[in-house]
């Protein structure tokens, strides 16, 4: 290992990920925290902690400046992004590389072409993976009107900058069409500074599944399989598994093939996610984005698989190279990933405040990453993510068991959190049976609140 | 930006359950100001904002009392990294603080003498030392009248966003 201090730019769960992962490979970490985050669980398992700025994300963990600083100061050779904040911010990259650092991920240039859906969707189509029915950008509502009547209602307006499921919007007749394409524009304009949006078929009946990759940008490039990531909420993802089971051999092939096929094409370094929507009613998958970070729900992956891909992100930017050839990675049983939010259902606002009890559950079956601790004050200024329980079986219906088995045992007092949801949703006849789509959510959430009110 | 009073209610009970007394918030658009409002003397009036360039708060020495002094903006977990002033004595002294990280100097430059020394008499607006990031240099004002106590942050040393730098004992009568 060719590094010896990485410094660690998140925060939460994953900082504490990165900094065991840090350990685990012998090299030291360094966590930077707001001043709200100093007594989180990262400063207790990193090497070094340094304070970089109040609590507002701007000032601390979106503070470029103060982060390389951090990261020079404290003698680090690289900086791992974790995910969220800066982590797909390609000016991030370059004052890493400007500062001498290396910065554990894609290289600048790759980023900024899987960042852009338009440019994304391109590389696609010219490599053969299919994109869903529709355009390049539009600009005037008159293309916006040809474009879906040849599509079909309902369409998908989309912003070329967006990600994660923002800034989209469904529209579902033409009379829609002009004014939401207006708002959808002026709202992309306004979160991600660039207003270009452009037309895609929405699929109704819908899994979302993606292939995990790890490259080493020297033209090894293997897939880590899929994961199924259908159950969301406004397109934010709540339960995930690894691997996809829902979907014929056959289409899963096409899948993980398309998947290296692009991410080669974009001479992908480092771990990366490539997102694909798959319509069930016609058998076919489209091409969505390519996520350039470690994405939330790699535990499923790394559970089946065996490999460490935080482990294996360090040593890839290390240049140490990628030390697993496609023949080695093979799926081992299933695994499923509940996330535990400080949350309220059914309106899902955020809870903060202190822990007074958090018992994590054990078994040999689960896994759970948390940077939570009894007494811990959750903060209301970031993401409520609170812990990911992970149940790994031989299938999918004993990992559902035994995840249910450690929420059932995970113990939380202090704050509301979305637990008992989880515990329902687990409970779901559609859920146990695999038969669910990405629109099942919000009928379980109304189900949910009915019971509870 | 818009706020729920059951959001606000969540806020208030962060607050009532944390050691914090003061706590403001800066959202977008938004501005969130909530204090216990006790009366404590430690914190009276000292106004303490997340935004704000130099903090300075004035705090109950060391030893006088059991807790800890509190200069968080935000609620404080359990396990605190910084580095709390030693001070000595009874005298409420003020806290200058890093208003962001990176390298401290006491000085403009190697042969220069120091901005301020132990005893150096001190005006709101004295410059106490300055920060460097990454070549670029912010000056650090005493943001109090008085008299240095002592000079905790090391000159060509990295300190950290909140970390105290120098103790100031406030002149009589002024607060």
């Amino acid at each position: 290992m060719t590094f010896k201090r990485v410094l660690i730019a998140n925060r939460g769960e994953i900082a504490v990920r990165v900094a065991r992962a840090c350990a685990a490979l012998g090299v030291q970490s360094v966590a930077v925290v707001s001043s709200a985050d100093r007594g989180s669980l990262v400063t207790q398992v990193a090497d070094e902690v340094l304070c970089i700025g109040p609590a507002p994300s701007r000032d601390s963990y979106l503070n470029i400046s103060a982060l390389v600083a951090a990261a020079k100061y404290s003698g680090s050779d690289a900086v791992h992004p974790g995910y969220g904040f800066l982590a797909e911010e390609p000016s991030f990259v370059e004052a890493c590389t400007d500062a001498g650092l290396t910065f554990i991920g894609p290289p600048a240039s790759v980023m900024r072409q899987v960042g852009n859906k338009l440019a994304a969707r391109a590389l696609a189509q010219e490599v053969g993976v299919p994109v869903a029915p529709g355009s390049v950008a539009v600009r005037t509502e008159a293309a916006a009107n040809r474009i879906a009547a040849e599509v079909g209602y309902p369409v998908l307006i989309k912003a070329a900058s967006g990600g994660g499921g923002r800034g989209m919007r469904v529209v579902h007749s033409s009379a829609q069409l002009g004014p939401e394409l207006q708002t959808a524009s002026a709202e992309a304009l306004s979160a991600f500074g660039d207003g270009t949006v452009y037309l895609e078929r929405y699929i109704e009946n819908a899994r979302h599944v993606e292939v995990q990759l790890l490259g080493d940008g020297h033209g090894h490039l293997v897939h880590l399989w899929d994961r199924d990531c259908s159950i969301q909420r406004r397109y934010q993802k709540i339960v995930e598994e690894a691997p996809v089971t829902a979907l014929p051999d056959h289409l899963r092939e096409e899948i993980l093939s398309s998947a290296v096929r692009l991410g080669r094409a974009a001479g992908y370094q480092n771990a990366g996610t490539v997102e694909f929507i798959v319509d069930m009613e016609r058998e076919a998958y489209y091409f969505l984005e390519i996520n350039a970070r470690v994405q939330v729900e790699h535990p499923v992956t790394e559970a089946v698989t065996g490999v460490d891909i935080v482990a294996n992100q360090i040593r890839i930017a290390s240049g140490e190279g990628l030390g697993i050839s496609q023949d080695e990675v093979q799926v081992d049983g299933h695994a499923v990933e509940a996330r535990i939010n400080a949350e309220r259902v059914p309106g899902f606002s955020p809870s903060p405040g202190r822990l007074s009890r958090w018992e994590p559950p054990a078994s040999e079956r689960l896994r759970v990453d948390t940077h939570c601790f009894p007494g811990y004050l959750v903060p209301p200024y970031y993401d409520s993510l609170l812990a990911k329980v992970i149940g790994h079986d031989t299938d999918r219906p004993h990992a559902i068991a035994a995840l249910g088995a450690g929420l059932a045992n995970l113990v939380v007092a202090g704050v509301e959190t979305t637990l008992p949801f989880m515990r329902h949703i687990l409970g779901q006849r559609e859920f146990r049976e695999n038969a669910f789509n990405t629109a099942w959510l919000p009928h379980v959430i109304e189900d949910f609140s009915e019971k509870i009110r | 930006m818009e706020i729920t009073s059951e959001e606000v209610l969540a806020v208030l009970r962060v607050l009532q359950e944390s050691d914090v007394e003061v706590l403001d918030i800066r959202l977008g658009d938004l501005e969130l100001h909530a204090s216990k409002a006790t009366g404590d003397h430690h914190l009276n009036g000292t106004g303490m904002s997340a935004t704000r360039a130099v903090e300075e708060t004035r705090v109950a020495a060391r030893g006088q009392g059991a807790s800890t002094p509190q200069l968080v903006e935000v609620p404080e977990n359990t396990a605190p990294v910084a580095r709390p002033a030693p001070a000595e004595g009874n005298a409420e002294l003020a806290e200058v603080r890093a208003p962001i990280l990176g390298i401290y100097y006491t000085a403009s430059g190697p042969d220069a003498a120091p901005y301020v020394t132990v005893g150096s008499t001190v005006q709101e607006d004295t410059t106490v030392g300055l920060i460097e990031v990454m070549k670029s240099f912010s000056t650090v004002l005493a943001g109090v009248r008085g008299t240095v106590r002592d000079i905790l942050a090391k000159n060509g040393e990295l300190v950290e966003y909140g970390e105290t730098l120098v103790l100031i004992e406030p002149e009589q009568g002024r607060q």
